[in-house]
């Protein structure tokens, strides 16, 4: 009786342990029912779908059976302790990955130049059924924090590790970076860099207008609904909107043409974007500074502080977190807007994904999408993280 | 300390404070009083130019406020709000020590004055000092504020509704606390509160307001006694005689004892101790140990310790908390008496010790 209560989710139908249900039988379907890869005449064709046997190379399929079996652990404490059931969750994304890598080799060795493996759904379904789980699992106090970062940390570089050491190199999106490395990486540094400029453009700008607002409640009606408007615009309109004036521009004012700036390229982008990004920051500083506590306030101004002290003191560190997050937003918003901006030659993750499309390739569409996804996570994390340190302490 | 001279203030046209003229002298505790909408929190921020009044002067320490700058006067005078107001942002000891912070002490004589306050408001700095705001209780958080306003050693405090959002008991408890402790820094206070009990507790000087009008100004005592007109009468209701019991303490009116012989007064019942009573006509004897503590009482008539008229010996079950203590105002000392339903009670200390007898006719006298 004394267990049940202390594995409170667990035991019981309720919480956590649905989740990881959930998220055990959906990876157990990828692996037994779907496809784990497709193998193509060349990187056009549509493909054949192969499952866990017909893909792998004995004895991978077992052994991953049974490694996603000792995950189930999870769902109950009793089974396995809640540390080695994450470890088999996590440690299955390298062992998966590498199996695959190796299979796919030797599915090529009898198949025609060109011929291409591409991950199928079974492996995608099973990467989230991976994040599924270990999102919940990380979520668990049970598990010491040691366990949980070192465990992550592992496998993480195991995985780097198999894809340095050339284990996928034989996967058609590896294959489709190969192609492009030199430009991977500038298409990377102009997408931070886009981003960057135009979300600190933004701020720039935002968060002195949001203040404004703040300080003269009768403007919010007038400057929000103007970057309301500015937000339904689509994106790809905004470019395209942003051509010719620029273009007359960099026209009557050569020195803009000196700078780099023209109708098309990455100056109507960062404009653009920068627009994008103001409706966020302007309306969390606004909506930070506002919820600073009238109270707070007059305690202020009653201790004594100026002007300048009550802003330094307890205006800023109050509204500080909620500022932050919208420059998140912002940031979240434009890395994915920015991958549209390449049809206006910006450049970018984009890039890759409009020749893919052009080119009905998958792979190549896939090798600018999930840079992308990786890019808004990591900027999320790491504002978030900047977010958690001002909230240290005081505010709940 | 502070003086007030025909001030007047209009918000948009409506008058909030008219024609006030109002002198509060150096230690006193003046209670702003009335009702909702009186002016009373107005003319109390007119004093720390948290307001600025329309026309008229203000005077702290003799130099008018007008010349000085809002926040270096705010500096000088604590200043309580009614929110209380702490800084969600900063630990406990944090924002007990923002006034310094602003004046620019040295921080460990900063942190060492407000550890002080801490343990003077009876909270133990090593479990407080690093707590923040939201982990307090209001009574805590009450506290804290008044603690904070003092931290600069301010020879002048202004109050707005300090305990006002507060339950009763704690109200009380703070109530006391502060009485205590402003016995022993002896600051110039104002306070606003429509609370009129707290108005006959804790003031001085109680200033009762109508319409941004001042009514009367004067010693809680005459307020009670002698209302000027139909309105303080009415506004202290009428329960005021009541309402002055509860600035009196039970130690200002207690009747001293003297002993007795013991033997005489037991008279051969199989009980022992040292007997005490009032200077007569005595009802109880009271029954204490050796060293004087409190056990029981003889209930009889004796009129002198030669003709004691002794009657039967009862034991107290909990002799500490049967009789009074002379901290106790009259006001609860009648509520005892009145729920016991008897004449008198035994006045002890913290220790036990019996001290005096306090009877209903003391009450009546005060």
């Amino acid at each position: 009786m004394k267990r049940l209560t202390m594995l409170p989710g667990v035991m019981t139908w309720s919480g956590v342990a649905k989740v990881r249900l959930l998220g055990w039988l959906l990876g157990l379907v990828a692996l037994v029912l779907l496809d784990l890869v497709l193998v193509r005449e060349n990187r056009l064709l549509p493909g054949n779908g192969l499952n866990l046997w017909q893909a792998l190379v004995q004895p991978w399929p077992p052994v991953l059976l049974v490694l996603w079996g000792l995950a189930g652990g999870c769902l109950s404490q009793r089974a396995w302790p809640l540390w080695a059931a994450l470890a088999a969750v996590l440690l299955f994304v390298p062992l998966l990955l590498s199996a695959t890598g190796q299979g796919a080799a030797l599915l090529l060795t009898d198949a025609p130049r060109g011929a291409r493996v591409s991950l199928g759904a079974g492996l995608w379904t099973m990467l989230f059924a991976v994040f599924v789980l270990a999102s919940d699992l990380f979520r668990d106090a049970r598990i010491r924090v040691f366990w949980r970062n070192g465990l992550l940390l592992a496998a993480g570089l195991w995985t780097i590790w198999v894809f340095a050491s050339g284990g996928l190199d034989q996967l058609s999106l590896i294959v489709e970076l190969s192609h492009r490395q030199d430009r991977f990486f500038q298409e990377m540094t102009n997408h931070l860099g886009i981003t960057a400029l135009s979300v600190s453009a933004s701020g720039l700008i935002g968060i002195p207008l949001g203040f404004a607002v703040s300080c003269f409640p009768g403007s919010r009606s007038k400057v929000l609904p103007v970057l309301n408007v500015i937000q339904t615009i689509p994106s790809l309109a905004l470019f395209g909107l942003l051509i010719a004036p620029l273009a007359l521009m960099v026209r009557y004012l050569p020195v803009l043409e000196r700078l780099g700036i023209q109708g098309i390229g990455w100056a109507p982008a960062v404009i653009a974007l920068t627009l994008y990004a103001l409706l966020p920051i302007v309306h969390n500083t606004y909506a930070g500074f506002d919820s600073v506590g009238s109270n707070a306030v007059e305690a202020g101004r009653g201790m004594g502080m100026s002007r300048l002290q009550l802003l330094r003191l307890v205006e800023l560190p109050l509204a500080l977190p909620v500022v932050l997050n919208g420059l998140r937003i912002a940031s979240v918003q434009n890395i994915g807007n920015t991958a549209v901006a390449a049809l206006i030659g910006a450049g970018g993750f984009g890039a890759f994904i409009f020749q893919g499309m052009g080119q009905a390739a998958s792979d190549l569409i896939l090798l600018g999408a999930l840079p992308t996804i990786g890019l808004a996570v990591a900027a999320d994390r790491v504002w978030q993280s900047l977010i958690d340190l001002t909230l240290a302490g005081g505010s709940q | 300390m502070i003086s007030l001279k025909n001030v007047h203030k209009a918000f948009e046209a409506a008058p909030a404070v008219r024609d006030l003229t109002l002198e509060i002298g150096l230690g006193e505790v003046c209670c702003l009083i009335g009702p909702s909408g009186c002016g009373k929190t107005t003319t109390l921020k007119m004093m720390n130019r948290m307001v600025e009044p329309s026309s008229g002067d203000i005077f702290v320490d003799g130099q008018p406020v007008g010349e000085i700058k809002p926040h270096l006067l705010r500096r000088k005078i604590g200043y309580v709000i009614q929110s209380i107001g702490l800084f969600p942002h900063m630990t406990v000891l944090q924002n007990i020590c923002i006034v310094p912070r602003l004046l620019k002490w040295d921080e460990s004589r900063a942190k060492k004055r407000g550890r002080e306050l801490l343990e003077l408001f009876s909270l133990d700095p090593g479990v407080f000092e690093a707590k923040y705001p939201h982990e307090l209780s209001g009574g805590q958080a009450q506290r804290i504020g008044v603690a904070r306003a003092l931290a600069a050693d301010p020879d002048i405090l202004l109050m707005d509704e300090p305990f006002g959002a507060l339950d009763p008991i704690t109200r009380t408890h703070l109530q006391v606390q502060f009485a205590s402790i402003q016995k022993e820094l002896g600051k110039t206070v104002v306070l606003v509160t429509h609370d009129v009990d707290e108005a006959v507790l804790l003031g001085s000087t109680v200033a009762l307001m109508n319409e941004g009008e001042l009514i009367q100004s004067d010693s809680p005592e005459r307020m009670l006694s002698r209302p000027k007109n139909d309105f303080v009468r009415r506004f202290f209701g009428a329960d005021r005689a009541l309402k002055r019991l509860s600035r009196l303490m039970v130690r200002d009116v207690m009747g001293g004892l003297r002993e007795l012989d013991a033997a005489a007064c037991f008279s051969g019942q199989p009980a022992s101790g040292r007997c005490f009573a009032v200077e007569e006509p005595a009802q109880i004897v009271w029954v204490t140990d050796e060293t004087g503590r409190l056990r029981g009482f003889l209930d009889g008539c004796p009129q002198s310790s030669e003709t004691a008229q002794p009657g039967g010996y009862r034991d107290l079950e909990d002799p500490l908390s049967y009789g009074l203590s002379g901290e106790t105002t009259l006001r609860a000392a009648l509520t005892r008496l009145i729920e016991e339903g008897i004449p008198c009670l035994p006045v002890v200390q913290e220790t036990g010790q019996l001290q005096g007898e306090l009877r209903l006719g003391d009450i009546l006298r005060a």
